[in-house]
């Protein structure tokens, strides 16, 4: 929360010096993205669907 | 995406049943026939053109509808043998459907209804206490919208649209995956009930109680089947969270169960947990060499039994990452009782081919191998992959049977192509693994239920047997029904339909970003809106 609040005064202050920065409130909060690898590839979406037996040798 | 209308607390161990979109439990009355479920008002489904413009509230319908969908037989619904024989009129339905080509959405089921517009009822031919399971079973009740379905038609299964957390916003098949927000979820807060002596539990409960689900905006999969190549995108800081390590590199990532210190300095965690998961060797009981009830079969197949180490296994295969499995259910399900003890995993040599003599399979020719007790030629097929690690199984159980002057073969075959002849009861000898799909031991013991056709491969038909499942599908969980559990485990150690070897030990490890994680022993429970990413944490490569 502390790194988010010093971000979000940095762009008030830019935006003083130059306005036309965009530092617009989308903009200026980093997005939170988990990253991670699925061993086997999804074949449908369809919860109905989705496979019985998986693999686990 | 999508919601049952009950999950799993995400802390709780033994496991929880928790409402995710339901208000309450469900009341299950009828001596375990009928279960009615309360919706909660006010949820939502993701926008989509389907819903003309307009906000859809996800009401019973839907999971009547849902439900109803695993009956349609142009859905090829893989969970249907939960629902068909159990619900009434549910045969009857999917009869119909399968006459006339056509299932009709509209025809009314009695087991199967609405009482009000939150709330749904079904309702089973006989008591069956472990069904409650199947409310918390995505594949079985999650609510998809009619609307959606019959809009998008065949290509309703790459455009998902459910009531969850979170949307699909990018798919290439085979490579990656793309979920974000989705803005129409309703409010939830982070709780959960991890047990007292739960020192991770309790740490992740402070930390996020309270916080407003989902934590995180996006949720980036990519497929790497590869072990190395999934291995080593962790190592260089491209993933968050390893969920699986690869056995193969167990010495190397936590050599004697400790993370390696290189990791470690880098504010790497793990947690190794022992999966609901039984792996064994089935045979095939209509075969006729290894198949039978009689006593010089059970003698081969309890001979053939006695000659695996499953130490081997763990130690050699499993690089440690196992245990030896007493029962064909796992530690951590309902019925499941640590002091228990069977001699599956025996492992004598001796007493091997002394019951192989005393049934007459002898080595008349003396070429090493012993032959039928008719004098008649004796082969093992044993099935198997080419992939690793299957190679080393195939070398580890041919010096067994070796051992023992049993002669094996291996048959290679493609996993699915196996699968394929072992549903049609062709496989004669083949070595699987199960994961559980719900918390309790019935999630395998079905599996060795005569009349289960579709997922009894081993084609086990035992009278005693079927007898005692059939009395514990009528028990809720109670030390009752687990003795009678015990009793199945031991017929199945007697005749030895299933070679049972071991339990496995899953560990993950992730990056310091990565706050509240835990692995779900289900591994079907998707954990992403109960975690967070700290962007003010010390970066790695990427980030």
């Amino acid at each position: 929360m502390s790194a988010m609040g010093s971000f979000r005064n940095a762009c008030a202050y830019l935006a003083v010096l130059a306005a036309a920065l965009a530092c617009a409130p989308a903009a200026a909060q980093p997005q939170k993205v988990l990253r991670y690898a699925f061993e086997i590839a999804e074949t449908n979406f369809d919860p109905t669907r989705s496979a019985t037996s998986t693999r686990t040798s | 995406m999508f919601e049952a209308p009950y999950t799993y607390d995400y802390l709780a161990r033994p496991l929880k049943l928790k409402p995710e979109t339901a208000a309450g439990l469900p009341e299950v009355t009828d001596g375990g026939r009928t279960y009615t479920i309360h919706i909660r008002p006010g949820i939502y489904f993701a926008d989509d053109p389907a819903f003309g413009g307009k906000k859809r509230e996800l009401v019973a319908a839907d999971y009547v509808y849902s439900l109803k969908r695993l009956l349609d037989p142009k859905v090829r619904a893989s969970q249907i043998a939960e629902i068909e024989p159990y619900v009434l009129g549910a045969e009857e339905a999917a009869a119909r459907a399968r006459k006339a080509n056509h299932f009709d959405y509209d025809a009314p089921i009695e087991g199967i209804r609405t009482l009000d517009r939150y709330t749904y009822q079904v309702r089973l031919k006989d008591p069956l206490y472990v069904f409650i399971y199947n409310f918390a079973d995505c594949r079985i009740q999650c609510a998809v919208a009619r609307e959606v379905v019959e809009k998008y038609g065949d290509d309703f299964s790459s455009h998902p649209v459910g009531t969850g957390p979170w949307r699909l916003t990018f798919w290439k098949r085979s490579s990656k995956m793309v979920f974000e927000r989705n803005p129409n979820y309703r409010e939830e807060h982070f709780d959960a009930q991890p047990n007292a002596d739960d020192a991770r539990g309790q740490e992740i409960l402070a930390r996020l109680k309270g916080r407003r689900m989902p934590m995180i905006d996006r949720v980036e999969i990519s497929i790497v089947e590869e072990t190395q190549p999934r291995w080593l995108s962790f190592l260089n800081g491209e993933m968050d969270l390893l969920w699986l390590v690869p056995e193969e590199f167990a010495y190397q990532a936590f050599p004697n169960n400790k993370l390696a210190p290189s990791l470690a300095k880098r504010g790497i965690e793990m947690q190794q947990l022992p999966a609901l998961e039984v792996t064994y060797a089935y045979f095939n009981m209509l075969d006729p060499v290894v198949g039978g009830y009689t006593p010089e079969k059970v003698a081969l197949r309890r001979a053939i039994s006695l000659s695996y180490k499953v130490q081997d296994e763990i130690s050699i295969i499993r690089k440690g990452q196992a245990i030896p499995a007493d029962t064909p259910y796992s530690p951590g399900v309902a019925g499941y009782d640590p002091d228990f003890h069977t001699s599956a995993n025996e492992y004598d040599l001796p007493k091997a081919k002394a019951l192989l003599d005393m049934y007459g399979y002898l080595d008349r020719n003396h070429d090493g191998y012993r032959e039928m007790p008719d004098g008649s030629p004796l082969t093992i097929h044993m099935w198997s992959t080419p992939a690793p690690p299957d190679p080393q199984y195939d070398e580890l159980w041919k010096r067994s049977l070796d051992d023992i002057g049993v002669r094996l073969e291996i048959v290679k075959g493609k996993w699915p192509d196996i699968l394929k002849a072992a549903r049609q009861a062709k496989v004669q000898f083949w070595k699987l693994g199960g994961s559980a799909s719900s918390p309790d031991a019935d999630t395998w013991l079905t599996a060795l239920y005569g009349p289960n056709r579709e997922g009894n491969l081993a084609k086990f038909d035992l009278p005693a047997y079927n007898k005692l499942y059939e009395q514990a599908r009528t028990m809720p969980d109670s030390p009752e029904r687990t003795r009678i559990y015990q009793q199945m485990t031991k017929l199945v150690v007697s005749y030895v339909p299933w070679r049972v070897n071991t339990h496995r030990i899953r560990t993950s490890m992730w990056y310091p970003q990565l706050v509240g994680f835990t692995r779900s022993p289900l591994l079907s429970f998707n954990f992403w809106k109960y975690v967070d990413i700290d962007l003010g944490a010390p970066t790695v490569a990427s980030r």
